[in-house]
């Protein structure tokens, strides 16, 4: 009986090791993949001069990212954006009407076109700065498209920062390691120059004639309702798994265990080890003949 | 002296009978239990960091308890053959009937053991911290599962001596009990035959009453197994 054990444990780590042998010769197994398409909700974006920066928390989309805490697993992110010509922006704002001072809200859909990614940047955060110090920025800059400093200092507090790769199609893609104690937070660039605005009525405006009459107060967004940016971007969000020196140490202790308790019960009771094996080749005999 | 003497010389033969049964007469028993070790250990890798630390840990108790179901089906059907084929031989002397339903018995739980340790060091191996996850009811829940279908399949294989009749009743155990979980009062009494089941009804803890039904029930399977090795056996 003991060298049932020793064969199950042994079989255990034979597979261990095989699995952290392929593991450790790609770089790395990606497992339990989850994609969102098309549009992503901004958790803040501001304007200043041609440029538009766009901020958003993959987190918000992938809650389980980087809570696992399992050795040798990270949680990894991969953004990429594609055809970014024609952005979707989708606003609430808030218009008081002059004549009664009841405020109503109209939600107002705008259509940016024309518009550049200039460039996409993720960058990760440890877990009490980005609460206590860049999510305070970040409420302040959601209702404020003018806020442009603000956004640049919470993205001056990153432990990290991974700049997108351009790829020969005109987008940009880049993947974020994530760990157990890290808040990732991706900013989007726009170049805004040639672009312009649409309101639904058809009504064209310049990006700074949009732009300076949120600040004039005649139309606003909230905070409570995050513009909606539709675009092509693909976010996956995968578990890499990399072997650790203490796993592939505790394999070869389980298969060294293994291999004991198979050599005792050799020892005790004197029959060969692996006679299933010549079992086996005996019916493979008999199946050839 | 004379007593402890036969009790050694029996023990002995159930050792050696039943590790003859585990290598050579049931079949591919030694080595589908190192290969759904081998299993357990990529259901551990893959599930394990799910939902960390439970419910991947869960679905990883179920796949390897699904699998051990399918060496207990597969051990029991070895000894319907055994039965109609050579048993005879073995029956005649020195293996007592008890011993020789005992080490099918024996086998099979060596089997069960090796399998779930192996999933345990698999924890071990990826992260120690996982095995802090697993609560001691939740193992005794997964390791008295698997021993009560072991004893059932047996059982009804020395009673009915048919393959069919077996795949029958490891269909309606494994699969048609937790049709019976739809039903609040029938689930508390089948929960005793399938403790497994406890871990989903009762967040992620089994009830102590649960276990020690499922103790109790083991222990009158085994007293049929016995009485029907004793009855049911020709020499």
């Amino acid at each position: 009986m003991l060298r049932l054990l020793g064969y199950a444990l042994m079989a255990a780590a034979c597979m261990a090791l095989l699995v952290m042998l392929l593991a450790a010769g790609s770089s790395g197994i990606t497992m339990h993949s989850s994609y969102i398409y098309g549009g992503i909700t901004l958790r803040a974006s501001a304007y200043r001069g041609q440029s538009l920066l766009m901020l958003f928390e993959p987190q918000h989309f992938f809650p389980a990212m980087g809570s696992t805490h399992v050795e040798g697993f990270t949680s990894a992110l991969d953004v990429e954006m594609r055809h970014t010509q024609r952005v979707t922006l989708g606003l609430v704002l808030f218009n008081p009407t002059p004549a009664n001072l009841t405020q109503q809200v109209s939600v107002t859909s705008v259509l940016l076109e024309n518009l550049t990614l200039r460039d996409l940047s993720c960058y990760t955060f440890d877990r009490r700065t980005y609460r206590s110090r860049v999510e305070p920025l970040l409420d302040m800059a959601a209702g404020d498209w003018f806020a442009y400093d603000l956004l640049e200092r919470a993205l001056g507090l990153a432990a990290s920062e991974v700049k997108g790769v351009a790829d020969p199609a005109g987008g940009y893609r880049v993947t974020l390691q994530v760990g157990n104690e890290t808040v990732a937070l991706c900013a989007l660039g726009f170049d805004a120059s040639s672009a312009h605005v649409v309101f639904e009525n058809g009504t064209r405006t310049p990006p700074e004639v949009f732009f300076a009459s949120l600040r004039s107060a005649a139309i606003q967004p909230r905070a409570s309702h995050p513009p909606y940016l539709t675009l092509n971007v693909v976010l996956r969000e995968y578990l890499l798994y990399k072997p650790t020196a203490m796993q592939v140490v505790r394999a070869l202790a389980l298969l060294a265990a293994g291999a004991v308790l198979v050599a005792l019960d050799v020892l005790l009771t004197g029959s060969p080890p692996f006679l299933f094996l010549h079992k086996l080749r005996r019916i493979l005999r008999r199946r050839g003949t | 002296m004379r007593r402890r003497f036969r009790l050694r010389v029996r023990a002995s033969r159930l050792a050696t009978y039943s590790s003859f049964v585990a290598e050579t007469l049931g079949g591919s028993l030694t080595v589908a239990a190192a290969v759904l070790s081998a299993l357990a250990f990529l259901f551990v890798l893959f599930l394990a960091p799910v939902g960390a630390p439970s419910s991947g840990l869960f679905a990883v108790l179920f796949f390897t308890n699904v699998g051990y179901s399918v060496i207990a089906l597969s051990g029991a059907s070895a000894m319907v053959s055994d039965l109609r084929g050579s048993a005879q031989v073995f029956l005649s002397q020195p293996l007592s009937r008890t011993i020789y339903a005992l080490a099918w018995l024996v086998a099979l739980l060596a089997s069960m053991i090796a399998v779930f340790s192996a999933l345990l060091l698999s924890l071990a191996v990826i992260d120690p911290g996982l095995l802090g996850t697993l609560s001691l009811s939740i193992a005794l829940a997964w390791l008295l599962d698997s021993a009560l279908l072991s004893l059932l399949l047996l059982a009804a294989a020395l009673l009915l001596r048919r393959t069919s009749v077996l795949v029958i009743t490891w269909a309606a155990v494994e699969f048609g009990v937790f049709l019976l979980f739809f039903s609040e009062q029938l689930a508390q009494a089948v929960v005793v035959l399938r403790p497994l089941y406890g871990v989903l009804s009762h967040g992620g803890a089994v009830d102590t009453p649960v276990l020690a039904g499922s103790v109790l029930l083991a222990a009158a399977l085994l007293a049929l197994l016995y009485w029907l090795a004793r009855a049911r056996l020709e020499v």
